[in-house]
């Protein structure tokens, strides 16, 4: 038992005596027997999904003998398992893990019992209305119960259904309930999964809520796609906003922020292009665009979200976003908008550089030579120069990252001596 | 945090109605949901009239609906005078029965006809044959779940029914604009014998 070891380790070392040690060791001894058994409590989870899989096996496979009558009280039963759970659950305060597992069942048992109507009466309909029926009937959970686990399955689900909204053709598959449904959610996110908390839900809502609109803002785009850039760039500038709120927490749990980075320098690469700027038309928009009413939508809650976190706003790639909107701006002249954003990214990979060197940051100085690099590899996809100059940049670059690094490194022995 | 306790003056104490309100309303909602669906579908069953569409199924796979036999039925359109009709458009079935006891329309209307035996869907798409437009039409109920293992011994024996000459038909409860699939038939036994039968025979 690694508690006996460290133990032992403290006493050889004289840091704490016998008598200290040994009340320690009952502490835990007691802490441990007063909670439940876990073996048990795993074995006997195990057993009841067990038992409740053999009861539903047998269900089914006498599925067709059994009346109607007989095969809609099946489908209610999980329903209201579920709901008694919950009932339970609030109505004597039980534990975080009753109140979270009920929740949970409580919301696949909605979806389970939608389906086993549908099959009984063999009802049509498409899997985006089936989704959001289910999603609507799950949200309340999140708010009776508090709970986290429904939270997230309700943002997987909703997630999922904005997939759906991709293809129009299907009934009940438009963006505006997959928006209708993220704000059904939303207080529940300011409530109680804050992103200054620092709690597992909270960490995994960081992450799940800023990909969701990732993943879905796209549905969108109908006519006018090309102003979706604008709504994504501007989509990643607010995600870098809202990620200000995250800190002091690690870069890793601030979904945000990751994202917010990741997404505008993916994007800022995308638009680096000649090819880009040649194709894409920014001048055929009219002000009955779905996508142009979008794309200011978020360029306006980018903007709010500056407002509040400008005092720690201070990198420039949050700014990306406005620099586009320049570029689009300049779009009737593409040499222009070309200069300005391969510009920018020089410039962001130089400050970054700086930035790094200013810290003694490994991650950043490398961070900005990996930007730098990549910007020269794109540019000679469509530029014209030859093998030789391409080979010598390829040289400088990669001697850059050695010298930098060594540089950095020898400077912190130095500095260790 | 138990819904029991202090005075009705105490914040916990609203605190605990409004969760306890929340509660009841969140199974209300969840249980009318399903319980709405179930009404109105045995409604129609109860008091709709019965038709039979002559079907042709195939076979595909809902992933969280569970298996189930797609159905297309030789009635899915209408000669028409009307060229105004366009696609997805909401169309009101009249039907009737014909000579040989199926399913026919007798005529298509913008809105609900003065009667119960009218079914409400979309308009596929206005053609034309012989220079006359034809209005092609959905049937809402296109799909008859089975149980997983039978779905596909299903289609098979419903092929192998059509080749053998044999009539396959869906029997829907249709009322005011609603129609719910009651069952299908290959010639005078339901599918699902049928599909045992097949699933049976080709086990042993």
């Amino acid at each position: 038992m690694s508690l006996r070891k460290d133990l032992q380790e403290l006493l050889d070392h004289q840091i704490i005596d016998r008598p200290t040690a040994d009340r320690i060791a009952q502490f835990y001894y007691q802490k441990e027997a007063a909670g439940p058994n876990r073996q048990m409590v795993i074995f006997g989870v195990l057993g009841a999904i067990l038992v409740g899989a053999g009861i539903i096996l047998i269900i089914a496979h006498n599925w067709d003998n059994f009346p109607r009558s007989a095969k809609t009280t099946f489908a209610f039963l999980p329903l209201l398992v579920g709901q008694a759970l919950c009932g339970i659950s609030l109505w004597r305060g039980l534990s975080t893990t009753w109140r979270e597992g009920s929740s949970a069942f409580l919301f696949f048992a909605i979806g389970a019992s939608i389906s086993l109507i549908s099959q009984i009466y063999n009802l049509p309909g498409s899997t985006p209305g089936f989704l959001l029926v289910w999603m609507s009937l799950a949200a309340l959970i999140i708010y009776v119960m508090q709970s986290g686990s429904a939270s997230i399955l309700y943002w997987a689900g909703t997630t999922f259904y904005g997939i759906h909204t991709y293809s129009s053709a299907q009934e009940f598959s438009n963006p505006i309930y997959y928006w209708m449904l993220v704000a059904a959610a939303l207080p529940a996110i300011w409530y109680w999964w804050k992103p200054t908390a620092t709690d597992h839900f909270s960490v995994v809502h960081r992450w799940l809520v800023p990909l969701s609109f990732t993943i879905t803002l796209g549905a969108f785009g109908e006519g006018n796609t090309e102003l979706m850039f604008v709504a994504y760039m501007s989509l990643f500038g607010a995600f870098w906003f809202a990620g200000q709120w995250a800190t002091p927490a690690p870069l890793l749990s601030s979904g945000y922020r990751v994202m917010g980075t990741l997404g505008t320098i993916v994007m800022l690469f995308m638009v680096s292009f000649k090819w880009f700027w040649e194709e894409v038309d920014f001048q055929k928009w009219t002000p009955e665009s779905p996508e142009l009413w979008v794309a200011l939508g978020i360029t306006a809650v980018a903007l709010l979200l500056w407002h509040q976190t400008r005092k720690q706003a201070t990198d420039l790639l949050a700014y990306s976003f406005l620099v586009f909107i320049a570029a689009v701006g300049l779009s009737r002249w593409v040499f222009f908008s070309i200069l300005l954003i391969n510009t920018w990214i020089f410039i962001l990979g130089l400050l970054t550089i700086r930035e790094g060197v200013q810290k003694n940051h490994l991650g950043l100085l490398n961070f900005g030579l990996i930007i730098i690099s990549i910007l020269i590899i794109c540019r000679f996809f469509d530029t014209q120069f030859s093998y030789v100059v391409r080979g010598l940049a390829f040289l400088i670059v990669g001697s850059g990252f050695f010298g930098a690094n060594y540089w950095m490194l020898k400077q912190r022995s130095d500095a260790k001596k | 945090m138990p819904i029991t306790g202090c005075s009705n003056n105490d914040p916990m104490q609203r605190n605990k109605w409004f969760i306890l309100v929340g509660f009841l309303a969140m199974v209300a909602s969840q249980l009318w949901m399903p319980a709405s669906m179930i009404l109105g579908r045995e409604q129609v069953l109860r008091d709709g009239t019965a038709f039979h569409f002559k079907t042709q199924p195939i076979d595909p796979n809902d992933p969280f609906r569970g298996k189930y036999v797609q159905l297309s039925f030789e009635l899915d359109h209408f000669d028409t005078s009307d060229t105004t009709w366009q696609q997805d458009e909401t169309v009101y079935l009249e039907l009737t029965i014909d000579s040989a006891g199926f399913a026919a329309v007798a005529n298509v209307w913008r809105s609900a006809p003065p009667h119960h035996r009218y079914l409400r869907t979309t308009v596929s798409y206005l053609g034309s044959r012989d220079d006359q437009p034809v209005l092609y039409f959905y049937l809402p109920f296109d799909r008859f779940y089975m149980e997983e293992n039978k779905a596909q011994p299903a289609e098979t024996a419903h092929q192998q029914a059509a080749t053998d000459g044999a009539t396959t038909y869906a029997l829907v409860y249709v009322k005011d604009g609603e129609g719910v699939l009651r069952e299908v038939f290959v010639g005078n036994r339901t599918l699902r014998e049928v599909a045992a039968e097949h699933a049976a025979s080709y086990t042993e």
